[in-house]
Order: C-alpha cells, then structure tokens, then sequence
C-alpha cells in the first residue's frame, strides 16, 4: 500500500533536539511518507543536553538521519526563522532539491527560561526574540511557502505549534502568551484568506510535552503532571502524530482551528 | 499489520443513515478493526430519503452488513437512547455479544425540522425532545458505558457528536444550540472525571455537513449560499468527521481529552 504522504515535501522548523516536537513531527510525516526539510539554528553541542551529548546527537544532521530511516529523504538546513535571507533561501533549498512545498510544521521556539520572570524583570530584548521567532518567523515561512502552494495549485497544509499559553494566559509568561496567543491569530486570519487555495492552516496547542525545551522546570515536573486531569504530561511523539494527521487529506475540512492537546489541563477555546 | 482498533469494542448511537456521521463512523472504527455495535430509532422506511428507497437501504442492517464488509463484527440494537431501560439493555446486549467496551460515539439526535423556529413558536414538546435526546440521552449512555469502562480499567474513548450549534448562538436554533451548548459543559466536565481512568471524552462539532439530515435544506440556492460562506468554500462529508472520531478513537489521541474541536472548513475558528 503506498504511504499516504508519498510524493509530498514538508518544512519543519525547530527540528533539531533529540527530545523535541519537532524531530517527532518530522518522522511522523516521514513514516506517512513525506520527504522532509529539517531546519535548526546551528545550537553549539556546548549546549547540548546529557542526554544529546552522549549518544553523539548532530542535532538536524541526525533528525535527517532518522526521517532516511524512515525510507524518506531528508535535507537538514540551519535557518533563522526571523531572517528573511534565510527563510527565502530555505525555499529555494527545499524547491532545488525536492521540487515542491506542500506541508509547513511552524514549530521554531525561542529557548524557554530568561523569559519566564514578572514583567518587571522582563529584558526587553528576550521579550523581543520570543515574539520574533513565533511571530515574524511565523510569517515569513508561511509567506514563503503559501507563495510556492498557491503556485503549485494542489492546496497544501501549514500547522503552528502553539501552547496552552495560547489558550490561557499566566503570570510570569508575557512573552510567550503574547507570542502564543498571536500564533492562534494568525492561524484563523490565514485560514479565512487560504481556504479558497486549499491551504489548510491550523495549530496544535500542546500542554506540558515531555521535551529537552521543558528541562529548566524539572523540578516542577511532577507537579505539573498531578495538575493535569489525566494525571501525567505528554510525549513529544503524541504531539508530533497529531501535526501529522492534520496534514492528511482526512483532515482537510479541518480549517483555522488551535487544537488543544493537553490531558485537559486547559479547555478554553 | 494489525489494525489499530483491533480487539475494541464501540458502540455509535444513531447509525441508519445512509448519508450520514453516525454511518460514516461507525464503517470508520470498523475499518480500523472495532467491532461496532450501531444503534436506530427503527425508523419507518416510508419516511427513508429517495436514494435510500431507491438502493434498497435497511437502516442500521445495512450499516451492519458494511462493517461485516471491513472484517469485523456487528450488532444492530433499535433503541430510545434517552429510555434507561433501553440504554441498560444495549449495554448488557453488547457485552453478551462482545464481552466489552471501549469506545462510545454519542451521535443520536432528533431530526431537524420542528425545532428550526422562533421560541415564541416553537413547540414545548419539541423543545424538550432535543435536549432530551441530545443532553439526557447522551448522559444516560455515557453513564452506563463510563462504569463498564471504569470496571475494565483499560481506559476508553467517549465522542460526543456536538456541531457549530455548540459554538455559536443563531436565531431559530434554540433548542439545538442549548443541547450541545449542553453537550461540551457535559463532555468538559466528564472529561475531568474520568482522566485519571484513562478515559479521554471529548466533543466533535461539525459545520455545515452533506448528510441527509440536512436535506430540508434542499441542495439548491440556500445550500450553496451557505457553502459559499465556509472559507474552504464547501460543505464537509460525512466520511471527514467520520476520520476525525477515528483519530480520536485511535491510541493516538489518548493526550487529548475535554476539547470541542471544530471541523467545519473554517466557519467558526474563534470559539
């Protein structure tokens, strides 16, 4: 039976942790089929998690490396999401090497930690970067891909990676509900201007995901895990094959919706 | 390959349609190797839409006869699902049948029609009909299959068919929009109670759908007006709500729980 994303060239950004969204959406599109672009922003192996560092994790290098042992092609590029130099020269990457763009996973993140204080203490320049690279990095990749889809002519599926902060705001995270809640925006104003292209746009609002990104509150681990209904926080792959089937044919009268997928922490449309 | 559902045990409520989710749904989860017993009101087939008459269609038989097609197994039980006795009757039916259960679809509702007026005309009778139906009914068999799940203690799925009406309030819509209004506050709060079960519960709320439950809407100038309206610039099918229960019946999906997903080509996106 031939895989259900055969033939299809997805983008997913943010894709270089071990444990990590991103990786785990990209095998996902990978296993259905997909070849997959992977990018990353070149993080320095210093900063590498234990984990990363022990197993001789290459960050995209060896995310490309498991969508290939996927029986997929991979191409792993270092990007700056919020550079538009570098965002039109990932569409050209990915067009020269594969021919075609019809999934975008928005999944790039600032590192989360300095942004996490009162607003007081909030350096204007981390406020900045978070908004930046979930807004403008955002944007510019959807832009660059909606202008290849809507070229192509065949529709095409761009899913955000937002938050339950975009659903909810808390004390303490400014920047990231700001960032979050406008993710969720600019998926419903761009699903009412794409539906006619066939463009499905939506976002995935995960709760505490069980990823390297959420290892600076591991001391707040467990009791984030007993303040979810069901009792535990989610898996990085749970998060990854939901991206994956909203970017199915199955999905496609699923339009401009922010899915939360939390264990029913937060149930706030 | 051994199919993802294989060995569970679903029951979906209001399944005789030919054109229609409870249908769609139930040949879904059978396709993925539930067996899927399929609940009606026994319609008269007098009143079957044409292209029903017209292919010989049987009501939930012919539902059945298409999920013994996928491979699996199924049962047909006419019911009232809002009458206790009939819901502890299909419970008590499915697991002498199947031995257990593990996925619920709350489909079931009153056909449109009477309920589309003004308040100040609509019938009290009718009124009280859809939320019976759609709230009372859908407690009565979330209840029962909530404490079968609870006593197997391998978790479960429980999706209850709500629509865009559970979102958003509009004139003439009284009764459906106060039953699956209903209908989340229900599925939120169940949600809650039964994570810690491994029981996720969730609302699927389907826009504007081509099923014949709609068919007083004619296919004609209104149908399209109301087409043209949906960003994606059409009506759903039956099938896609269908895939979205079977994803939410899937292990899969097992982190989401207490959520009304919209599946509407983007008519309602902000609620």
């Amino acid at each position: 039976m031939e895989k259900e994303l055969k033939g299809k060239v997805a983008i997913v950004t943010g894709a270089g942790r071990l444990r990590g969204i991103g990786r785990a959406a990209a095998i996902a599109l990978a296993k259905l089929g997909a070849d997959v672009v992977v990018t990353g922003t070149g993080r320095d192996p210093e900063s590498f998690p234990e984990d990363e560092k022990a197993i001789g994790w290459k960050d995209i290098e060896s995310v490309a490396d498991l969508v290939r042992a996927e029986g997929s092609k991979a191409l792993p590029l270092v990007v700056d999401v919020t550079n538009e130099n570098h965002v039109k020269n990932m569409i050209e990457q990915t067009i020269k090497e594969f021919g075609r763009i019809d999934i975008l996973i928005n999944n790039a993140a600032y590192a989360r930690a300095e942004d996490r204080v009162p607003i007081i203490d909030l350096d204007e320049k981390v406020f900045q970067k978070v908004v930046d690279i979930k807004l403008t990095g955002t944007f510019l990749c959807s832009k660059g891909v909606v202008e290849q889809m809507i070229k192509q002519g065949d529709g095409g599926k761009i899913v955000n990676i937002s938050s339950t902060a975009g659903k909810k705001g808390s004390a303490n995270f400014l920047a990231y509900n700001a960032g979050n809640f406008g993710v969720v925006g600019m998926t419903q104003s761009l699903a009412r201007e794409l539906g006619e292209h066939k463009i499905n746009v939506n976002a995935v609002c995960p709760g505490a995901v069980d990823t390297s990104r959420m290892d600076v509150v591991r001391d707040d681990w467990d009791k984030m895990a007993a303040n979810t209904p069901i009792g535990r926080n989610g898996t990085d792959k749970e998060v990854g094959d939901f991206c994956a089937y909203l970017c199915t044919e199955a999905a496609s009268w699923i339009h401009g919706q922010s899915i939360n997928q939390n264990g029913g922490s937060v149930m706030e449309h | 390959m051994k199919r993802e559902l294989e060995g569970k045990v679903a029951i979906v409520t209001g399944a005789g349609r030919l054109r229609g989710i409870g249908r769609a749904s139930a040949v879904t989860l059978a396709s993925m190797g539930a067996n899927v017993v399929v609940t009606g009101t026994g319609r008269d087939p007098e009143s079957f839409p044409e292209d029903e008459k017209t292919i010989g269609w049987k009501d939930i038989e012919s539902t059945a006869e298409e999920i013994r097609k996928k491979g699996s197994k199924a049962k047909t039980i006419i019911m009232d699902i809002a009458n206790e006795e009939d819901v502890e009757n299909m419970i008590k039916q499915t697991i002498d049948e199947f031995g257990r259960i593990d996925i619920l679809v709350n489909n079931a509702a009153p056909p449109y029609g009477e309920d589309r007026v003004p308040v100040v005309e609509v019938g009290n009778e009718i009124f009280k009909k859809v939320i019976f139906v759609k709230l009372y009914g859908s407690y009565l068999c979330s209840k029962a299959v909530a404490k079968i799940m609870i006593e197997q203690n391998e978790g479960g799925r429980i999706i209850n068919l709500s629509s865009s009406a559970g979102k958003e309030g509009n004139a003439r819509m009284a009764a459906y929009n106060a039953a699956n209004f209903g209908l989340e506050g229900f599925s939120q709060s169940l949600a809650k109670e039964l994570a810690l079960n491994k029981i996720t519960v969730n609302c699927v709320c389907p826009g504007q759908t081509e099923t014949s439950r709609l068919d007083p809407l004619g296919r004609g100038a209104l149908w399209k007006s109301k087409e043209e309206s949906i960003p994606m610039g059409r009506a759903g099918t039956d099938q896609e709500v269908a895939d979205l229960i079977g994803f939410l019946a899937s292990d899969k999906a097992r982190f989401i729980t207490g959520q009304a997903i919209n599946i509407n080509g983007g008519s309602i996106t902000s609620r």
